[in-house]
């Protein structure tokens, strides 16, 4: 059974169709990258799924439990991470602050209130900074960090709610070689452990991480395979990789 | 970050001298007047400190903490009224005799009873701000539709409070004719008493919301002043933070305007003016909005200078005011405290690295380091 | 007022009348929020000020009146062209340093209307003044149950004209064509070669005239005073958000609707509760339509 699982999901503009009858099932511990064109619709499909977006029709399951018509707050409870496109992290607060704020465990204002220091969640917090390679910047500003740096706080963000299923929205975007290079490895340390799903343009990237991969056009279901199976797929290379792979880090 | 400024437990021993100084402060008042103006300014730095929790720590511009403060002012005005009425004798105050009224309406029933009207003048402000705010941030209003939308309520309840004579006394304001009474004990306006108590709520208040602001309820609301989206897709609700920190800086607000009426033994519509309600947001401005104490001072400055310089140049100090104001939004949105949050920074620069740096913190060049801007 | 008379019974013709007025109130409202919407949904810039502007405006045509010996109808557009010079001085010397910043942009307008305010009130002094108009707007017409003073129809007619003129040349010119892109997409806009700031400085202008041109006419319905312009400025903002941002035609249906659910609940009570039953209405209405009428949601992300 997939633990995260999308039927016939549809968002309609009047007369265009960003997403179009699109499946998807993510299985646990499972590292699915979901590639595609611009405007294929693949940030549409990460909006739908955590509720950023309306769908105009569809089902979308998380563990067995239908989603679609959840407010986003209740998703993330239920077992969502997203990072976003353009990195957003909370710019006045520190890298720790920003972390300790992710770490959700509780989310209500009243008991919220009577949790000054909590020991717990710090350990958490200096384990998941180390892993993204913050340890040395818990104190800064998070607007201070360069964007390589933003970019890892929001993957560290997403990764201290422990979410059953990581919706990582071109994490790589505006990154060095060098940088994406280093988030391919966090990636692919938490191959296993966690569900992943993740929307790249970089093929270099995609080849260093990915296991399964999807292709969307025009908001459609295009193709499915290994990475392999992909790049020889003659539907994708007219589609996809012929344009965008001279443009690709490849 | 690691500047003094940024310091928790010098930030700690700072609130508690200042109140210290200003509880002592009485000591070299002679003149009743100067206390009693001393008393005013404290209560509109909890004004200031209101604006500082709503803005500077929830993101939200409200240009109607003013709604809270009328409220509460006339819920007080009225309880200080009926402590001067007689059941027998005289059992509705007289501008409700003028308007022709021949007894007391069901509104003002309760306030016969001097500590239910004073819950009342409390609680009702705050319920007000509870419901208004879940209205507010549940349909997901942002940035300047809040200023708007709060800005129209608070006419509409300076509208009522205008208009509806018969309950409120309409312009003239309701004029309790004795200072408050309680348990047989009367305090008078002009006392060090008087300063004392409206300092102890001021304190009390300050204290009590840095503390809140320093856990993790103050964290996450931050976060949301910082992008509320984000702190959505954390699986925080946004609108339920808000409507908390928003009723909160209400019931601030609502003990501000009962303290007021117990100091100045009147209440008028003015309480209620758009004017007074943006003038708060400009002393928490003014200060600094990212911190309470700056605020505070900021309300004390701003209205220190005015009554220094009387009416005869308010005229001139309003124009100056704008002024400044402008100038701040403009090159200083931190306010003095960003101000003296920059000096502390250089301060801390030009020793550094000192022996007082943190181990884990990185060299000055790493975080100089070349950044893909964002 | 006393409590016994707080109510009015329905009656068809001064009903009727009421409605009427209605329109008069909308027209008012409309012409005043006019600029707002402009510069509200071109720039995302929420001009405090603007309600100052009609000050400026109803002063400037009480100056050209009274010390010029300029006719009322033709201080009208002589209003509109002054104000507007202010405010695009206003816009290169303040609003332009704060597009990024809405709530400062917000709060920095209103301490240039506290400066407008009071500089007015030194020079010219805090008593109100008049502005005469014309004879003939004098008078009030009667037909069937309705009754206007033809002032009030002056108005509604010039509000008309100035929407339609706004319609135009925001729809059918090349300014109005540039201005819209910029409000879609400032980035996109820009890299066509669209040169923003000055759409911006235009707009600013444009926004500012309309209210100095409502000021002139407002000036001559009631008084000039320093702060009356306090008394359009929560109205306005109403309309325009009620109406929806960046849709002149919201502006006007909101306008409309606002205008007459105040005259119906001002004729069966008074106005300034039906200030206060509008006011609750449009917090319950947002609550619901955040968007307003005439768009299609809130910009976000």
């Amino acid at each position: 059974m997939a633990l995260l699982e999308v039927k016939g999901l549809t968002k309609a503009y009047d007369q265009l169709k960003v997403v179009d009858t699109f499946d998807l099932k993510v299985h646990q511990g499972e590292l699915r990258c979901l590639l595609g064109p611009n405007g294929a619709g693949k940030t549409t499909t990460l909006d739908l799924i955590t509720g950023r977006q309306k769908a105009t029709s569809g089902i979308i399951s998380l563990n067995d439990t239908v989603i679609t018509h959840w407010p986003e707050h209740l998703r993330v409870r239920h077992g969502l991470g997203r990072k976003f496109q353009v990195p957003a992290v909370f710019k006045g607060l520190t890298v720790q602050q920003n972390l300790t704020v992710a770490h959700n465990r509780t989310t209500s204002p009243i008991r919220n209130m009577f949790v000054l220091r909590d020991g717990a969640a710090q350990t958490r917090v200096r384990q998941v900074a180390t892993q993204v390679g913050l340890a040395r910047r818990l104190r800064d500003k998070a607007e201070e960090l360069s964007h390589g740096e933003t970019q890892w706080l929001e993957i560290g963000m997403v990764l201290i709610q422990n979410p059953q299923v990581l919706l990582m929205d071109e994490p790589t975007a505006g990154m060095t070689a060098q940088e994406t290079y280093k988030t391919g490895e966090i990636f692919n340390s938490l191959k296993g452990s966690h569900t992943l799903l993740v929307v790249e343009h970089d093929m270099g990237f995609v080849r260093q991480i990915a296991e399964r991969v999807t292709v969307m056009h025009m908001g459609r279901f295009l193709a499915e395979g290994t990475i392999a199976e992909i790049e020889n797929d003659s539907e994708v290379r007219r589609v996809y990789l012929g344009k965008e792979g001279k443009a690709s880090h490849a | 970050m690691n500047s003094l400024y940024d310091n928790r437990t010098l930030q700690w021993i700072v609130y508690f001298v200042f109140f210290a100084v200003l509880a002592v402060l009485p000591m070299f008042i002679e003149n009743a007047f100067t206390t009693n103006l001393f008393s005013r300014f404290i209560v509109l730095g909890m004004l200031a400190l209101s604006v500082s929790v709503v803005w500077g720590f929830g993101g939200i511009l409200s240009l109607g903490q003013g709604i809270a403060f009328g409220l509460a002012a006339y819920g007080m005005g009225m309880t200080m009224q009926m402590q001067s009425q007689d059941p027998v004798n005289a059992p509705i105050p007289s501008f409700m005799l003028t308007n022709e009224l021949t007894e007391l309406p069901a509104l003002w029933i309760p306030f016969w009873h001097t500590p239910t009207g004073i819950a009342l003048a409390l609680i009702v402000p705050t319920i007000f701000f509870g419901v208004f705010g879940a209205m507010m941030f549940q349909a997901r209003l942002v940035g300047v539709f809040v200023a708007i939308v709060t800005l129209a309520m608070l006419s509409a309840w300076y509208s009522m409070a205008f208009d509806m004579q018969p309950y409120t006394a309409g312009f003239n304001g309701i004029s309790p004719p004795a200072p408050l009474n309680i348990a047989g004990h009367a305090i008078d306006p002009y006392s060090h008493e008087a300063y004392w108590i409206v300092l102890a709520f001021l304190a009390a208040l300050t204290l009590g919301m840095k503390l809140l602001l320093s856990t993790k309820f103050g964290l996450v609301v931050q976060a949301i002043r910082d992008d509320p989206e984000r702190a959505r897709f954390l699986g925080y609700s946004v609108a339920g933070y808000q409507v908390t920190i928003f009723t909160i800086s209400g019931f601030i607000a609502a003990v501000a305007g009962v303290l007021w009426v117990m100091i100045v033994q009147y209440v008028s519509p003015t309480a209620l003016e758009v004017q007074f309600s943006v003038s708060m947001v400009i002393w928490a401005a003014v200060g600094g909005r990212m911190s309470l104490l700056g605020a505070i001072i900021g309300a004390f400055f701003v209205n220190g200078i005015q009554s220094y310089l009387g009416d005869e140049l308010l005229y001139g100090f309003l124009l100056v005011l704008g002024g400044l104001f402008i100038v701040i939004v403009r090159f200083l949105p931190n306010g003095l405290a960003g101000l003296l949050e920059m000096a502390l920074a250089r301060i801390g620069r030009s020793k550094a690295p000192g022996p007082d740096a943190e181990p884990g913190t990185p060299p000055v060049a790493a975080s100089a380091a070349p950044r893909s801007q964002v | 007022m006393s409590v016994d008379h707080f109510w009015t019974a329905f009656a068809f013709g001064p009903f009727m009348n009421a409605l009427l007025i209605g329109l008069s109130v909308a027209s008012i409202w409309l012409i005043a929020a006019l600029g707002l919407a402009i510069v509200y949904g071109t720039m995302g810039v929420i001009n405090m000020a603007h309600g100052e502007f009609v000050m400026l405006g109803a002063y400037s045509a009480f100056v050209l009146e009274r010390y010029l010996g300029v006719p009322f109808l033709a201080c009208i557009p002589c209003a509109f062209v002054i104000v507007a010079a202010i405010g695009a001085v206003i816009e290169l010397g303040l609003v332009r340093y704060l597009y990024r910043r809405p709530l400062d942009t917000l709060l920095a307008t209103w301490g240039l209307s506290l400066v407008l305010i009071q500089t007015v009130r030194l020079i010219l002094g805090p008593e109100p003044k008049n502005i005469a108009s014309p004879e003939f707007l004098n008078s009030s017409v009667q037909f069937w149950v309705f009754s206007l003073s033809l002032f009030r129809l002056f108005v509604i007619a010039v509000t008309l004209a100035t929407f339609a003129g706004t319609w135009w040349l925001m729809h059918r010119t090349r300014v109005g064509l540039m201005v819209r892109a910029v409000m879609q997409n400032k980035e996109i806009a820009s890299a066509h070669g669209i040169d923003t700031g000055r759409v911006y400085t235009l707009t600013f202008a444009y926004g500012a005239g309309l209210a100095g041109l409502a000021g002139a006419m407002f000036g001559a319905i009631k008084n000039v005073f320093p702060d009356m312009g306090s008394g359009y400025i929560v109205e306005a903002f109403l309309v325009v958000v009620v109406g929806g941002v960046g849709s002149l035609i919201g502006s006007l249906v909101s306008a409309v609707g606002l205008g007459e659910i105040y005259s119906v609940f001002a004729y069966f009570t008074n106005g300034t509760f039906a200030k206060f039953w509008l006011f609750l209405l449009v917090v319950v209405f947002l609550r619901f339509r955040p968007q307003g009428l005439f768009a299609e949601s809130l910009g976000r992300r």
